[in-house]
């Protein structure tokens, strides 16, 4: 199936590159150079997501996504140009269900926009980035890729153990194997006698106050792996 | 003068204390005195006159009467008696004396001849320290020009001097009670000054009245009073001083502190624009001048960002066409330089923001932080050894901050040979983070200018391992926006100490 991919952006040039990008990868893509031009698209097609700039002359892009999520529930992949915090965030609360920052790698946007795509076609009612996991009294902020305990003391994390628990709290009550872990904290395929992923859970479970015992939140699954014993809920 | 206080406000109030103090006391010591001489001689007309009385009434009274009218006047603080003979004054009489005869003088209808003896005035004393000596006893006066050499008490009849006219029949008796009426005096107020006039007069028939008039003491005040004045005056005028200097110095202390942050943090609110005229028109030049400062670097910043900004366009444009060209080495190594020109406007970027509010302040685990970046560092291959822990999380910008730690370890990781330790210690008022590597070390004189932006040191190592060069700038910035700072310090034994400071009653900006 071919999904349709609206690209609005106001620089002619790049417009043509991705509309070419886009294309030799099978999508049907459409073009906009502005806001009117946008909803004219948007009346006169089927979309299945929008690429929008944030920096466009006229009506900004921040206006034309706020206004587009409240006419309809296409996906909205926000390119940004400054790579400046507040507009990743204000672009979130304005309703894109990611964002990138310009200058992109071609992949990376292809890979975001697979994505989105995935999860829009499962139906999934919340369509958007979880920015945030809560669970047993913590919060794992997917943003700053931090963990932020009861008394909203923020506990920085490596970035391997990061990516475990995000992974473990995306999956609660899963177990998951020593490999999965690995494969997502390094990139690494796990030999027999592989601790690495052992050490990063002991650690993490200091970090979480975690004895490893029966009311452990990161439980051994023996000859297993691991599993988040907790409630997950997800925020965006 | 190494005793003399260092600030205005120590000086100005030591110049204004000392000052008022001294007109005080000078103010103090002048109204005394002069009370004591009107006093003093309010005492010798009253004195005077009453001699003058006396002497009147018994020029009157027949020989027989005058024994009994002498008893009946002989009371206090006049002693008289007609017993004693006419003795000779060996000095010249003093001011005093001259001027007490002459008012006597006036007083009576007729010329009479009169003579001072002695005018022993009290010596303030003081109660215990003993420097000044004890009174003589009265009848021995002293030190007076005008003494005599033996003062009665009991003069022999027999041994009276040839001097001495005659007419003495009366002076039969030896009359001992001036002296016994001054001893009784000094037993009873032994610490009270006492003070007293000799002095001899003639009446018309030739009789010698002796008469001892005691002076009630002056009125001087003793020292302990006038010293307890001065320390309330001394006391009130410190206070009110120091309330006064106080409000006239804090403005410039202000200035000067406003001064020393601006370097810190130009976004710091501008100086109260008040007080005397003088400071009001510095803390205005101030303000001005930390506005057109920070104007030129927003301008500057400005052209930066925007330059930075445009550069991401074409940069995406050119990743977007590389994927038309087959994978190999060419696009390989387009790819690698798209992504150091990527890297190269995003330390840019994040070195003018560095500074900037934009990212909430959230309490932080400091030492979590330490173990991340550290374990983070190592992934990519380091050897760190991590020492210490610090008390209580910390407010700060969680992100800002990592940036600043990750740049510090990355500077020692790359220049640094890959062999650093990094330190937790708990300072007085403030968390010091210390980065130590034990690379080939940075030239003294170059120590703070590696902190500039864009700025390497001529070294080939520097060279080849790369960097923005903004790495150092961005974690000052950062600190700096903390309240806190970053130095680089020769380390001992070779390499360098980052050393990052954060005051923990810590200032966001």
């Amino acid at each position: 199936m071919n999904n349709t991919i609206l690209i609005v952006d106001d620089d002619t040039e790049l417009r043509q590159l991705l509309l070419e990008y886009f294309k030799e990868r099978d999508y049907t893509v459409l073009l906009a150079d502005g806001g009117a031009h946008m909803w004219e698209q948007l009346d006169k097609n089927q979309v299945d997501l929008v690429i929008l700039d944030l920096m466009l002359p006229g009506e900004d892009g921040l206006t034309l996504c706020r206004n587009l999520r409240a006419s309809s529930k296409t996906p909205i992949l926000m390119l940004t140009a400054k790579g400046d915090e507040m507009d990743r965030i204000v672009g979130l609360e304005m309703g894109a269900d990611d964002y990138l920052h310009k200058p992109f790698i071609p992949r990376e946007l292809l890979a975001r926009v697979k994505n989105i795509l995935r999860r829009s076609g499962e139906g999934r009612d919340d369509n958007r980035h979880a920015r945030a996991l809560h669970f047993s009294g913590w919060v794992l902020d997917l943003d700053a890729r931090h963990l932020i305990d009861g008394f909203g003391v923020i506990v920085s994390l490596p970035a391997g153990e990061f990516r475990i628990l995000k992974l473990l709290a995306e999956n609660p009550n899963r177990v998951l194997s020593r490999d999965q872990l690995l494969d997502v904290s390094s990139g690494r395929e796990a030999g027999p006698f592989d601790r690495t992923i052992d050490v990063m859970i002991s650690r993490l479970r200091r970090r979480l106050h975690d004895d490893g015992g029966d009311a452990a939140l990161i439980k051994t699954v023996r000859s297993e792996g691991y599993l988040l014993a907790s409630k997950v809920e997800r925020r965006v | 003068m190494k005793f003399l206080p260092r600030t205005l406000f120590g000086q100005i109030l030591l110049a204004l204390c000392v000052g008022l103090l001294a007109a005080q006391a000078a103010g103090i010591w002048l109204t005394l005195s002069d009370r004591a001489k009107f006093g003093e001689g309010l005492m010798g007309s009253f004195a005077a006159q009453r001699i003058a009385g006396v002497i009147s009434i018994l020029d009157k009274a027949d020989p027989a009467e005058r024994q009994r009218l002498v008893r009946a006047l002989n009371v206090p603080p006049t002693h008289i008696s007609i017993d004693e003979p006419w003795k000779t004054a060996t000095d010249t009489p003093t001011d005093d004396a001259k001027s007490f005869i002459e008012h006597v003088a006036q007083e009576v209808d007729r010329p009479v001849a009169i003579q001072v003896l002695a005018i022993k005035h009290a010596e303030p004393r003081r109660r215990d320290d003993g420097s000044l000596p004890p009174p003589p006893p009265p009848n021995a006066p002293n030190q007076r020009p005008t003494d005599v050499k033996s003062v009665p008490p009991a003069p022999p009849p027999s041994a009276s001097t040839p001097k001495l006219s005659d007419t003495s029949a009366d002076a039969s008796e030896p009359d001992s009670k001036p002296v016994n009426d001054f001893e009784r005096h000094r037993r009873i107020r032994p610490n009270r000054p006492v003070s007293f006039l000799i002095g001899q007069a003639r009446l018309d028939d030739g009789t010698v009245l002796t008469f001892r008039h005691g002076l009630p003491e002056t009125t001087l005040e003793g020292p302990l009073r006038l010293l307890g004045m001065l320390a309330i005056l001394g006391i009130s005028v410190a206070l009110l001083s120091a309330w006064a200097v106080r409000k006239l110095t804090q403005p410039l202390a202000s200035l000067a502190d406003a001064a020393t942050g601006l370097a810190q943090n130009l976004e710091q609110p501008p100086l109260p624009e008040n007080g005397p005229t003088e400071i009001a028109k510095a803390a205005r030049a101030f303000n001005a001048m930390q506005r057109d400062i920070k104007r030129y670097l927003d301008t500057r910043a400005h052209a930066l960002a925007a330059v930075s900004h445009d550069l991401r366009l074409p940069i995406t444009r050119l990743r977007l066409r590389l994927e038309k060209i087959d994978e190999g080495e060419l696009r390989n190594k387009m790819e690698s330089d798209l992504t150091e020109m990527d890297q190269m406007i995003g330390s840019t970027l994040e070195f003018l923001r560095a500074g900037s509010t934009s990212e909430k302040a959230s309490r932080l685990d400091l030492n979590a932080l330490v173990e991340s970046v550290t374990e983070d560092m190592i992934t990519v291959g380091a050897t760190i050894r991590q020492h210490g822990t610090v008390a209580q999380p910390m407010l700060v910008r969680p992100q800002a901050l990592r940036r600043c730690l990750t740049n510090l370890l990355e500077n020692a990781r790359r220049y640094g040979g890959g062999d650093v330790d990094i330190s937790l210690l708990e300072k007085e008022g403030a968390v010091e983070i210390r980065v130590d590597d034990r690379g080939p070390g940075i030239p003294k004189d170059d120590l703070e200018r590696v902190f500039e932006p864009f700025v390497r040191i001529e070294s080939s190592r520097a060279k080849q391992t790369g960097g923005s060069g903004l790495g150092l700038a961005i974690a000052r910035a950062i600190a700096r926006s903390h309240s806190g700072d970053v130095r680089l310090e020769p380390r001992e034994g070779g390499g360098i100490s980052a050393i990052l400071t954060l005051p923990r009653n810590i200032v966001v900006a």
